[in-house]
């Protein structure tokens, strides 16, 4: 019978070490020779030299990475994906947003988390650019191809399609996407009194309820737009989604409220209410929002995405059901 | 010797004191417990919600919906925690035996998530069910796996086969997780052991299992107290072990799958009382139940207040204050009792 044998396990990480080294020594001074090289620091204070025109990237986040690069017209070799086996493999949030996932596609699915080094080296990549949440040794990956690591809470997470645009050079990409923002934001200040608009998002799930500023592609929306928000909301941590006492559920109310449903996991907006009634029975007397039918549910695949296609989509979703009619103000 | 006669009549007084003033501390948590929170209600308004409820006043909504229900939960998972704790102490003689030690928590927390994320079993009737499935489960494990270790069953191996199913099943719950991160995600908080939005189905379907519970531990008491002075003498004094010691696992069973179904796996809370317990009323069992029984609702409304305040208008999972205050306090019995 054989047994476990530890000396055989640490044998085995030193082989995938040593053959990922061969793979970088065999490819590297070819990319070195063929490409220009510029020197950047990356979100951990890293220099990484990498190619000032890459042609072979491979992404370490799906919703982070993967999708602004296709939305700037950039298709990475391999992709972070969520599933734990290649036929089960897809691009979180991809499909309804950009059309494009593995089964459609030349991207090859390269793991989940982590990212696998053995895949990755073998699509001699000249570039990998990866965030801090993917859990693959950046030593590792280091090895294979130059490897910028991204930290998201350390960034606005729209800036990572200005960074995104400058490793890829496709600046001129990201400010088309800009400008046909800029249209949907310019036209909701022109339509509606934003200003005087208190627009609130909450969210109820198991029994709590839970605020995050800003709130992916509502939130920035809401900003840009000059809508006004709720204090608590407002002054709460950007970026964190943070538990809030059931007891201060007036203090989220809003002339609007827009909560969303995950259309992924199969809830609907009856779930969304469900959830609501879980934190408070009978939250909608309670609400001036849903007392006056001035409740929205969004999608949240959308609505909570860090994409320009959602974007320009919920800025005109909410010129739409915002702007389109009457309502009752929450009185002061 | 006059030292210990004064120390006798002191700990008499405190017996026999030591309840209604338990109780009273009971009434005063209580009601401190539905008089704050974050948002603030002048306590006339709380004192006319309980009396004559509007519901229109939103004042009387957070005090009758929202705090009142969450007290009702923090008395009976304290208390219920805090006997099993007390029972598991007093048959297996082990001083950090309690249900979250031993694994029992998290048994019947996996069973409960597997079920509810597989197999989409949300009618809460089933889960108090599965939550006794899972720390039966667990409970045989760990026993048989401590008994099979060279020295059989002592405090020591059933902690570390505790330790080990913990991590083990805490192991599978990730990576169910993982698997299918949506369905999981609807149990992200309850993990962490919560009285915040509890539905009160779960709690009308658990309110048996607590009460047979506590029943069946309160009238074994005077046994398990035999049993706590080892088996031989438990044998001596006519206790039937191993009926009695099936008997209060019975009990242990109820109570913890109760617990995990209304408020998920709340760590410690088995552990610290009963010891507080016997500082007080000594080594019977008699008065170490319902004594643990009275101090465990004080502990958790008092410990639930603390998870609302502290960081409000942020609210802190109740389980997660439990472990902060509870894992010190393991340390220290280790390092003082082993």
């Amino acid at each position: 019978m054989t047994r476990f044998n530890p000396k055989h396990a640490l044998g085995f990480a030193a082989m995938k070490l040593i053959l990922a080294a061969i793979v970088m020594v065999l490819i590297l001074p070819v990319q070195a020779i063929a490409q220009d090289m510029r020197t950047v620091v990356d979100d951990t204070g890293v220099e990484v030299t990498i190619p000032v025109n890459p042609q072979r990237i491979i992404s370490g986040h799906d919703l982070v990475i993967t999708i602004p690069m296709i939305e700037l017209g950039v298709f990475p070799v391999g992709s972070h994906g969520r599933g734990e086996t290649l036929d089960e493999a897809f691009i979180r949030g991809s499909a309804p947003l950009t059309g494009v996932d593995f089964d459609n596609s030349d991207i090859e699915w390269v793991g989940n988390r982590p990212i696998e080094v053995e895949r990755i080296a073998a699509q001699n990549p000249d570039l990998i650019i990866t965030t801090a949440w993917q859990p693959a040794d950046v030593e590792q990956l280091r090895l294979i191809a130059p490897t910028f690591v991204v930290d998201i809470s350390t960034r606005d997470e729209w800036s990572v399609f200005d960074l995104l645009a400058d490793l890829t050079g496709t600046d001129a990409s990201l400010k088309l996407l800009k400008r046909r923002y800029q249209i949907q934001i310019d036209a909701i200040r022109d339509e509606i009194d934003t200003g005087a608009m208190t627009i609130s998002t909450i969210h109820a799930y198991e029994g709590q309820l839970f605020a995050y500023n800003p709130y992916g592609t509502i939130g920035k929306v809401l900003i840009d737009a000059g809508f006004d928000r709720p204090d608590l909301i407002e002054n709460a941590k950007q970026n964190v989604i943070e538990e809030f006492s059931a007891e201060l559920m007036p203090e989220f109310d809003g002339d609007f409220i827009i909560t969303t449903y995950r259309s992924s996991a199969g809830d609907t907006p009856d779930a969304v209410r469900d959830y609501f009634e879980g934190v408070l029975p009978g939250y909608c007397d309670v609400l001036h929002a849903c007392r006056n039918d001035q409740m929205y549910f969004l999608s949240r695949a959308e609505a909570a995405a860090t994409s320009y296609a959602a974007l320009i989509q919920t800025a005109y979703t909410l010129r739409t059901i915002l702007g389109g009619r009457t309502f009752v103000p929450l009185a002061d | 010797m006059l030292a210990g006669y004064v120390w006798l009549i002191f700990m008499t007084r405190i017996t026999w004191l030591g309840m209604p003033v338990i109780l009273t501390m009971m009434v005063f948590a209580f009601g401190w417990h539905i008089a704050v929170g974050a948002k603030t209600v002048p306590l006339a308004d709380v004192f006319t919600a309980l009396t004559s409820y509007d519901r229109t006043n939103f004042d009387h909504v957070v005090v009758v919906d929202l705090r009142l229900p969450r007290a009702v939960y923090a008395v009976l998972v304290g208390a219920s925690l805090s006997v099993a704790g007390a029972l598991m102490q007093g048959i297996t003689r082990n001083p950090l035996a309690e249900p979250g030690i031993l694994g029992l928590l998290t048994g019947a927390s996996f069973v409960v998530v597997l079920a509810v994320g597989f197999f989409r079993v949300v009618d809460p009737v089933w889960i108090p069910l599965l939550a006794a499935i899972g720390a039966t489960a667990t409970a045989a494990l760990v026993w048989g796996i401590a008994a099979a270790a060279p020295g059989g069953s002592t405090p020591l191996t059933l902690v570390l086969a505790g330790a080990a199913i913990t991590a083990f099943l805490g192991a599978f719950i990730a990576l169910a997780n993982l698997l299918d991160q949506e369905s999981f995600e609807a149990m992200r908080v309850w993990l962490t052991g919560t009285l915040a939005g509890r539905s009160t189905d779960v709690l009308l379907w658990s309110l048996p299992w607590m009460i047979g519970g506590l029943a069946l531990a309160f009238g074994l008491a005077r046994q398990v107290t035999a049993l706590a002075m080892g088996d031989d003498t438990a044998v001596g004094l006519g206790v039937n072990v191993a009926k009695i010691k099936a008997l209060a696992m019975l009990a242990v069973i109820a109570l913890t799958a109760a617990s995990v179904a209304i408020a998920g796996p709340m760590g410690f809370v088995g552990l610290v009382i009963p010891h507080v317990a016997r500082l007080i009323v000594g080594a019977d069992y008699r008065l170490i139940v319902p004594f643990s029984a009275a101090l465990g609702a004080v502990y958790l409304l008092l410990v639930d207040i603390a998870a609302r305040m502290v960081l409000a208008p942020v609210e802190i999972s109740t389980g997660l204050v439990t472990a902060l205050l509870g894992a010190p306090f393991f340390v220290w019995l280790v390092r003082a009792r082993l």
